[in-house]
C-alpha cells in the first residue's frame, strides 16, 4: 500500500465535474483507492463517496492505494488533482 | 364583504428571455419521499430489491437518452451533468447501501430510497461550501427520478397538452429542453437561476419569456393559479386583476408589433435610396445562434468567433469537435456565406489548456494568430476541421490579428499542407476556400496595399484597430473618452485599407463596433463600405439607417470630413449634413429589449 497526502488546488474543489473525473480515472487501475479526509474514509472509485468528502480548496486529502498497479495509480491521479482537473482555477 | 382584491403579488426576478405570457401555472412536481414504514416479509424484501434494479435500469435508460438530446440540443458541454447522474445511479455504494436497507430493515424500495436521500441530504447539509453543498440537488435529482420510476408511470397526456407556464424551483436542463421542445410552454418563471443559463439560452431560442432568480415563486403559487410572467423586465404577477392584465397585454402586443416591425426589416432589401446594394452580417459565438441572426435578416455569418469552442470546455477540442460545429454552422447558413475566424486567444483571454503564460501587457502579448503559429499542431486541427466542413463552400477561413506578410505565408504553407493530408486521403472540401485576414493591427493596415495582393479578402476590426492606433484602451475609464472612432487618422486609415482592397478587386468588411453605430456605419459607407457585420440584434437599425440615405450624397459629406482636423468637427459636420438631407437617417431605433 502506498500513501500520499494531497491538497486540492482547483477553485471549486471536488464538485460534480472533478469528482467523475477523478473517479473515472480511479476506476482505470485495478488497485483500490481510498481518499480520506478529516477522518472519513470513501471510496476513491465512489463517485457518491467523493462528493461527501466535500474536499474545497485548499483542503488535505490522503490517498491510500493497494493492489498491483499503485504506483502509477497514484502517480496518474495526483497529477490530476495538481492539474486542478484540468480546470480554469 | 369587500369584493375588491388586492392581494395580488408582483415577484421581480432576473429576465433572461424577452416576451410577456399570461396563463395557467404548472407546477413541476417535486417527488415526494414515502414517510411511512411499512414491514414486509423476506421473501417480499426481495422481490422490493429486483424492483428497484428494474427502476434503475429504467432510469439509466431515461438519462442515457436525455444526455444524448441534451447534448445534440445545447452542446456535450451541458449534457455532462448527466453522466454525473448515471454515475451517481450506478455508484456501488448506493447500490449496496439501497439493498442493505430493504433486505435489513424489511422494507419498501420507496421507503429505503426515502432513508437514503435522508442521510446524503444531511450529510450535503453539514458542508459548509456553498457549491460543493449544491451537489445534494444532484443526488437528490438521481434518488427522485429512481423514486419515480419505481411505478412505471404513463405522463397524463391531456394534461400535458395544455399551454401553460412552467413554474419550478430550478428547472434541470433535461426538463427544460424536453419540456420546451413540446412547445407547449408559454413562459418560465423559477425560483432559482442566472448560474443554470442553459435553461436562459434554450428559452432565448424558443423565443419562451423566462424569469429567474424569483426566489420562492413555487411557495406562492400553485396548480391552476395564473401568471404574468414579463421576460422583458424581470417581474412575475400572481393572480393579477382584469385592470393588469390590460396594461399587460398591451405592453405584451407592443412588444409583438416591435418584433413584427424587426421581421418587416429583415425583409426589406438592403440599398440605398440611389440603389447601392450593401449586405449586413452577424457576429456571432455559438452555432446556434444563426438561425435568429437570419431571422433579424443578416445576410451571412460575418464573424465567428471560434475561440468559444475552446471556452466551453475544460480539454482541448478535437478535430471532430471543431468540425461538428463549423459543419452546423455552414448548413444553418447554406447558401450564404460564413467567415469563420482562427482562434483569438491569449492576452486577457486564457485558457488554462493552452499553457499560456500570463503577461504583463496581453493585448500586446502572445494572442491570435501569434499562438496559432507557435502550436502548429493545433492550428492545422482547427484548419482541417474548417475544410472538412466546407464542401459546401460557403465557408470563408478569416485570420485574426495579422501584423506582417510573413504570417500570412506561413498560415497558406500550413494550409497547403493540411490541404495536400486531405487530397491523399480522398477527403473532399472547398479547394477554392477563401483565406482573408483581420486588418485590426496598425501595422498590416499600413502595408494593406500589399497584404491585399495576398489574400482573397479584408476584415476590418475596428475595435482592436482603433485601440492599437489611438493607443487607447476603450475599457479604461481614465482614458475611454479619448477613443474616437471618427478621429480624423482613422478614418485616413480606413480610406487606406479600403482603396488597397478595391485597388486589388478584394472584397472588405468591417466588423467591428462602428458597423453598429448608425453615424458610424454612414460614415463607412461613405468610405465605400459595402459590407458590415455586428450583433445582429444592430442589424434592423443599421439596415434602417443605410436605406434612408442617398449613398452618393454620404460620400460626399465624408470626403468633405475628411479634411477636417479633430473628430468633434467630424462628427459634427457628419451628422449637420447627414441630417439635414435624410432626417431620419438617425434615427436611433430603440432596441427595447435584450435578446
Amino acid at each position: 500500500m502506498i500513501t500520499k497526502e494531497i491538497t486540492v488546488k482547483n477553485k471549486l474543489g471536488l464538485h460534480a465535474r472533478a469528482a467523475v473525473k477523478l473517479v473515472n480515472l480511479a476506476n482505470r487501475f485495478e488497485s483500490s483507492v481510498t481518499i480520506e479526509k478529516d477522518g472519513n474514509i470513501i471510496d476513491g472509485k465512489s463517485v457518491l463517496g467523493t462528493l461527501t468528502l466535500a474536499a474545497t480548496k485548499g483542503s488535505s486529502i490522503t490517498l491510500r492505494i493497494t493492489g498491483k498497479d499503485e504506483e502509477i495509480a497514484l502517480e496518474s491521479l495526483e497529477a490530476l488533482i495538481n492539474d486542478k482537473f484540468h480546470e480554469d482555477e | 364583504m369587500n369584493n375588491i382584491k388586492v392581494d395580488y403579488f408582483r415577484v421581480r426576478g432576473a429576465g433572461v428571455s424577452p416576451g410577456i405570457a399570461y396563463g395557467e401555472v404548472l407546477l413541476t412536481e417535486k417527488v415526494v419521499f414515502s414517510s411511512k414504514k411499512e414491514s414486509i416479509t423476506k421473501n417480499r424484501s426481495v422481490k422490493e430489491w429486483e424492483r428497484l434494479q428494474k427502476a434503475s435500469e429504467r432510469t439509466q435508460k431515461q438519462l442515457e437518452q436525455i444526455k444524448k438530446e441534451v447534448g445534440s440540443l445545447i452542446g456535450e458541454d451541458h449534457s455532462f451533468i448527466f453522466e454525473a447522474h448515471l454515475m451517481i445511479l450506478k455508484d456501488k455504494s448506493l447500490l449496496s447501501e439501497l439493498e442493505k436497507t430493504i433486505k435489513h430493515d424489511l422494507c419498501s424500495a420507496e421507503w429505503a430510497i426515502s432513508q437514503i436521500h435522508d442521510r446524503y441530504n444531511k450529510i450535503f447539509e453539514s458542508i459548509t461550501d456553498e457549491y460543493l453543498k449544491q451537489r445534494k440537488s444532484d443526488v437528490s435529482d438521481v434518488l427522485s427520478r429512481l423514486y419515480r420510476n419505481l411505478k412505471p408511470q404513463k405522463r397524463k397526456k391531456t394534461d400535458d397538452k395544455k399551454d401553460r407556464i412552467i413554474v419550478a424551483h430550478d428547472l434541470l436542463p433535461s426538463e427544460a429542453a424536453f419540456r420546451m421542445n413540446q412547445g407547449n410552454i408559454l413562459a418560465i418563471a423559477l425560483d432559482m437561476g442566472g448560474a443554470t443559463s442553459h435553461t436562459a439560452i434554450l428559452a432565448r431560442s424558443l423565443n419562451i419569456p423566462a424569469v429567474v432568480g424569483l426566489r420562492n415563486i413555487t411557495k406562492k403559487v400553485k396548480n391552476g393559479d395564473y401568471l404574468i410572467v414579463d421576460g422583458s423586465d424581470g417581474e412575475v404577477i400572481i393572480d393579477p386583476p382584469l385592470a393588469v392584465q390590460r396594461e399587460f397585454a398591451s405592453k405584451r402586443d407592443k412588444y409583438e408589433n416591435y418584433r413584427k416591425e424587426l421581421q418587416k426589416t429583415a425583409k426589406l432589401k438592403a440599398s440605398t435610396l440611389d440603389g447601392v446594394k450593401f449586405s449586413l452580417m452577424a457576429n456571432i459565438e455559438l452555432s446556434k445562434e444563426v438561425k435568429p441572426a437570419l431571422s433579424l435578416g443578416a445576410k451571412g455569418i460575418g464573424l465567428f468567433r471560434s475561440e468559444f469552442i475552446y471556452f466551453q470546455r475544460t480539454d482541448l477540442p478535437d478535430e471532430e469537435d471543431h468540425f461538428k460545429v463549423y459543419s452546423k454552422l455552414a448548413e444553418d447558413a447554406a447558401p450564404l456565406p460564413v467567415y469563420i475566424r482562427t482562434v483569438d486567444i491569449g492576452g486577457e483571454k486564457s485558457l488554462p489548456q493552452m499553457k499560456i503564460e500570463k503577461e504583463p501587457n496581453p493585448a500586446l502579448g502572445l494572442r491570435a494568430i501569434r499562438v496559432s503559429l507557435r502550436d502548429r499542431e493545433m492550428f492545422k486541427v482547427q484548419l482541417r476541421a474548417i475544410l472538412r466542413a466546407s464542401v459546401q463552400r460557403n465557408i470563408r477561413l478569416l485570420i485574426p490579428m495579422i501584423t506582417e506578410m510573413e504570417e500570412i505565408e506561413e498560415v497558406k504553407l500550413l494550409l497547403k499542407e493540411v490541404k495536400e493530408e486531405l487530397q491523399s486521403k480522398n477527403i473532399l472540401f472547398d479547394e477554392n476556400i477563401p483565406l482573408g485576414v483581420m486588418i485590426e493591427v496598425p501595422a498590416a493596415a499600413a502595408v494593406s496595399d500589399k497584404m491585399a495582393k495576398e489574400v482573397d479578402y479584408f476584415s476590418i476590426g475596428t475595435n482592436d484597430l482603433i485601440q492599437y492606433y489611438l493607443a487607447v484602451d476603450r475599457t479604461n475609464e481614465l482614458v475611454s473618452h479619448l477613443f474616437k472612432p471618427l478621429h480624423p487618422s482613422v478614418l485616413r486609415l480606413l480610406k487606406f485599407i479600403i482603396k488597397s482592397a478595391h485597388k486589388e478587386g478584394i472584397e472588405v468588411s468591417v466588423c467591428g463596433e462602428m458597423s453598429a453605430d448608425p453615424l458610424s456605419a454612414l460614415v463607412l459607407l461613405g468610405l465605400g463600405i459595402r459590407k458590415f457585420s455586428m450583433n445582429p440584434i444592430f442589424i434592423p437599425r443599421i439596415k434602417r439607417a443605410l436605406r434612408s440615405v442617398e449613398c452618393q450624397n454620404i460620400e460626399k459629406i465624408v470626403r468633405k470630413a475628411m479634411t477636417f482636423k479633430t473628430a468633434h468637427e467630424i462628427e459634427e459636420y457628419v451628422i449637420e449634413k447627414i441630417l439635414f438631407k435624410h432626417p431620419t437617417a438617425l434615427l436611433m431605433q430603440e432596441v427595447p429589449l435584450i435578446m
